[in-house]
């Protein structure tokens, strides 16, 4: 028997039930155990991923600073100053690199990261700070200018 | 030597009577000069200004023959700082009027630096001094990021998706384009359409 018409005022309701699912488990595929396969157990860790991800997307950036400060601090400490005397003299000179870029150049540029280390233990020792320790480096010339 | 007891005094009242009197605190009348160190600085101003104009020589003499190497800037774009060379991509997050294939020029540079000299702006370097161009390569969407927030057992969930535009810069050129110290009369002026 041949249908050429459909059923009067029949309505197709829900049916998406598999892709649903199918758009939880997707993204519970790298998942361990029944909680990659089994719809009603992973969808619990999938909304629980997701949250964390939008938690840690926050909490990244203060991560990265935090790292960069680290990194920033132990260049710093390598080369005989530290990383708060360092954005003092910066903040004085008016040089505005951020962590980001002090980071970069203390892994990747170390003669840059050298001069600043360098100019921040001469304007120290011209403002009568960290004298105790070693002499500033020779050949660093402000004239009293920066 | 302890006195010999009669058998009455206690060891406590023989052995105070061996202390000698407390005399009074000497107040001493005259200081005697005490050996004093100081430390001579020399002040040469001569001495900085020729190291200073020996340093600038010798960075000029590479700006002239082009033998300072490849060089870095830290450029400020969109709020945003990126150390870049040449051939390299940056990505720009969100809108940014360029369409692909606009060359244009970066001029808040923070600093210019190779092997053996960097310039650092205080905060930003002369527009003239720097020439750091780039061509926009690419204009595409992030990745699609989710914003899921629920309460769970509360019957409370949301679920937001964003992508947001990012554009591909390729930096072509970073190059000093006069020597320290030598800047035009009039700066700001070259290329610029008024």
């Amino acid at each position: 028997m041949v249908i050429t018409s459909p059923t009067l005022f029949a309505r197709a309701r829900g049916g998406d039930r598999y892709w649903k699912r199918r758009r939880i488990l997707a993204l519970s595929s790298h998942f361990f155990g029944r909680k990659q396969n089994c719809y009603s157990i992973a969808i619990k860790y999938v909304h629980r991923a997701l949250r964390y991800g939008v938690r840690a997307r926050k909490l990244k950036k203060a991560d990265d600073r935090e790292l960069w400060d680290t990194r920033i601090n132990a260049g710093c400490f390598e080369l005989g100053t530290k990383y708060s005397d360092m954005k003092a003299v910066m903040n004085d000179t008016g040089i505005a690199l951020d962590r980001k870029i002090l980071q970069n150049m203390a892994v990747w540029e170390p003669r840059s990261f050298r001069a600043l280390a360098s100019l921040t233990k001469v304007k120290q020792a011209e403002m009568g700070l960290n004298t105790l320790g070693s002499p500033p480096p020779s050949g660093v010339v402000t004239r009293g200018m920066l | 030597m302890l006195r010999e007891t009669r058998g009455k005094l206690s060891l406590a009242s023989q052995v105070r009577g061996l202390r000698t009197r407390a005399t009074p605190a000497v107040l001493r009348t005259s200081v005697q000069p005490s050996v004093v160190e100081q430390e001579v600085v020399e002040h040469t101003p001569e001495a900085e200004e020729e190291l200073t104009k020996y340093a600038i020589q010798r960075v000029n003499d590479q700006i002239g023959e082009n033998k300072h190497g490849r060089l870095f800037a830290v450029i400020y774009l969109q709020g945003k700082q990126h150390l870049v060379t040449a051939e390299d991509l940056v990505v720009v997050q969100g809108p940014f009027a360029p369409t692909i294939g606009d060359t244009f020029r970066l001029e808040k540079i923070l600093a210019v630096g190779g092997r053996d000299f960097t310039l650092l702006g205080r905060p930003l370097l002369h527009k003239d001094l720097v020439n750091v161009e780039a061509t926009v390569v690419e204009k595409s969407l992030s990745h699609c990021r989710i914003f899921f927030y629920n309460r769970r057992r509360k019957n409370s969930r949301k679920t937001k998706f964003e992508r947001e535009t990012h554009t591909l810069l390729r930096i072509h050129r970073v190059e000093l384009l006069h020597k320290v110290n030598e800047a035009p009369d009039i700066e700001g002026v070259d290329g610029r359409i008024f």
